[in-house]
């Protein structure tokens, strides 16, 4: 590796890695070095103005959060600002396509301690955003009721708590529940915990083998030709 | 290499950037070009993209990146540029840009304009990275200088880079007037003195936009009204340039439009005198 690309590595690290950041602040040069740094590559990096270097970071993690909000408004309103740091720290690096970083954030959530509703929430905006990008990406035509299409609610099925579900067992396994508002009317969904993986097989074209119930008598198929009629509306630019 | 000709290059007067927020705006008050990120094109859906193709079709176009990559010492994203030239060839660009930065490392995405360390070595590199950029592209190719928030102790100073990449590739400059605003502020350098030490020669297109303090320092925001001091620099730039175009930023708050409205109006008397 080149001084130049060590140097650009370096840098990369303390702008977003919070561990990188706190140690070059305790000992730039020893920091520097072992980014395989030396003369004035060394002198460089470990001169650097440290609010400044802060000031950037504390920018990106900023950005990240927006970004963030943009794809999944509804689970970013129920996590905290620590959280959102937790899960920085974890990936300090974005992924490049904003629709990856969205599915990584909501694979996180499952794991984190959060509020009860955030992981499915994150499961599910994620899978709309998903879905969005795979319509963008086969070049499809928008089906034709989708600007009227939108996700009224996102909410938990708490009925059946309680009822087969052992003491303790944490709300955020419960089913989640989606009001669509359709030219038809609002119509409800109920999303077990493979709703992710619904919304990915729908995008694939494999809806009759998507595992979604609706709360009615309609099929899987069904119920994921309208998620992807509210991931159309839901997304659709303008 | 020749440096590049501005002269030679269709003069677009005051243009905007294209956000399909404010279509009906453009409609309106019809500004001269657009420029048009690619990005928007190419992660939108087919019927968005086309609705920006429409939206701009008979107004020149020039496309803006932010994706390129353009100073990384691991080397440009070559893919992206071809992807790129695509777009510039659909919307027949006059001409196109990207930033003299770096967004990321292997392995690294920053997902941010992130300053370049100006040294003799990343010379070499970025050099080469733009003349591999320029082949894939098709159509002049400016870089632009960024609002920086941290600057390299013992480096060579930009107006030095850009001569050396401006005579070795003959890529020309997209000059960003609230940038260099916004680094005078920020890391203490003498607008004045900058734009007096770069190659004005080559300077095709500038931008302006406003920016916000925010943090204590100014940052490149595109959300706010343009600073009177961005204004004062452009008008400098004209005078001793033969700039061929002049852009409003403006990403969010667009609001109140007939602000914006001035604002562009203010542009083409500015963009009047460079004719």
């Amino acid at each position: 590796m080149s001084q130049a690309q060590a140097l650009q590595a370096a840098v990369a690290a303390l702008c977003m890695d919070e561990g990188a950041l706190d140690a070059w602040a305790a000992d730039p040069a020893g920091f520097a070095r072992r980014w395989g740094l030396a003369g004035p590559g060394l002198r460089m990096l470990s001169g650097l103005h440290a609010q400044d270097v802060a000031y950037v970071a504390a920018q990106r993690r900023i950005d990240r959060s927006s970004q963030l909000c943009g794809l999944l408004p509804e689970t970013m309103a129920r996590i905290s600002a620590a959280q959102a740091r937790s899960y920085f720290k974890a990936h300090p690096y974005p992924r490049a396509d904003a629709v990856q970083e969205a599915a990584r954030f909501a694979k996180w959530c499952q794991r984190a301690v959060l509020d009860c509703m955030a992981p499915d929430l994150a499961r599910l905006e994620s899978a709309l955003a998903t879905l969005g990008r795979g319509r963008a990406r086969r070049g499809g035509r928008r089906p034709g009721l989708a600007r009227a299409v939108v996700v009224l609610e996102l909410r938990h099925d708490v009925s059946g708590y309680g009822r087969g579900a052992r003491k303790g067992h944490a709300l955020h396994r419960a089913t989640c529940l989606a009001l669509v508002r359709t030219p038809a009317g609002v119509e409800r969904y109920r999303l077990t915990g493979a709703d992710r993986e619904l919304a990915l097989r729908a995008r694939d074209g494999q809806e009759a083998q998507a595992g979604a119930r609706h709360s009615g008598k309609v099929t899987g198929a069904h119920a994921a030709a309208r998620l992807r009629l509210a991931a159309a509306g839901i997304l659709a630019p303008g | 290499m020749p440096r590049i000709h501005p002269s030679s290059l269709p003069f677009l007067g005051a243009g905007m950037g294209y956000r399909r927020a404010i279509a009906p705006f453009y409609r309106r008050h019809r500004p001269s070009f657009f420029e048009v990120m690619p990005e928007h094109l190419a992660f939108a859906s087919p019927e968005a993209a086309r609705s920006v193709q429409q939206d701009v079709a008979g107004t020149p176009v020039v496309t803006h990146s932010v994706s390129l990559n353009v100073g990384a010492a691991a080397g440009a994203d070559m893919a992206w540029a071809r992807r790129m030239a695509a777009w510039g060839r659909r919307l027949n660009a006059s001409w196109a840009t990207d930033h003299l930065c770096y967004i990321g490392a292997p392995g690294q995405a920053i997902g941010q304009l992130t300053p370049l360390a100006y040294t003799e070595e990343l010379l070499e590199v970025v050099t080469r990275n733009v003349r591999a950029i320029q082949a894939a592209l098709g159509v002049p190719f400016l870089l632009e200088n960024i609002s920086q928030y941290f600057a390299y102790p013992g480096a060579m100073g930009e107006p030095e880079f850009l001569h050396g990449l401006t005579s070795g590739t003959g890529c020309g400059i997209l000059l960003d007037v609230t940038n260099v605003r916004n680094n005078a502020a920020n890391l203490g350098w003498d607008a004045k003195r900058y734009l007096d030490a770069i190659p004005l020669e080559s300077v095709v297109q500038m931008h302006i936009a406003g920016s916000e303090r925010i943090g204590g320092k100014l940052l490149d925001t595109h959300g706010a009204p343009i600073h009177r001091e961005s204004w004062r620099l452009a008008r400098q730039v004209v005078a001793s340039s033969r700039v061929r175009a002049l852009l409003i930023e403006r990403d969010q708050t667009f609001g109140p439009l007939p602000q914006l409205a001035r604002e562009l109006e203010q542009a083409r008397t500015i963009m009047e005198a460079a004719r």
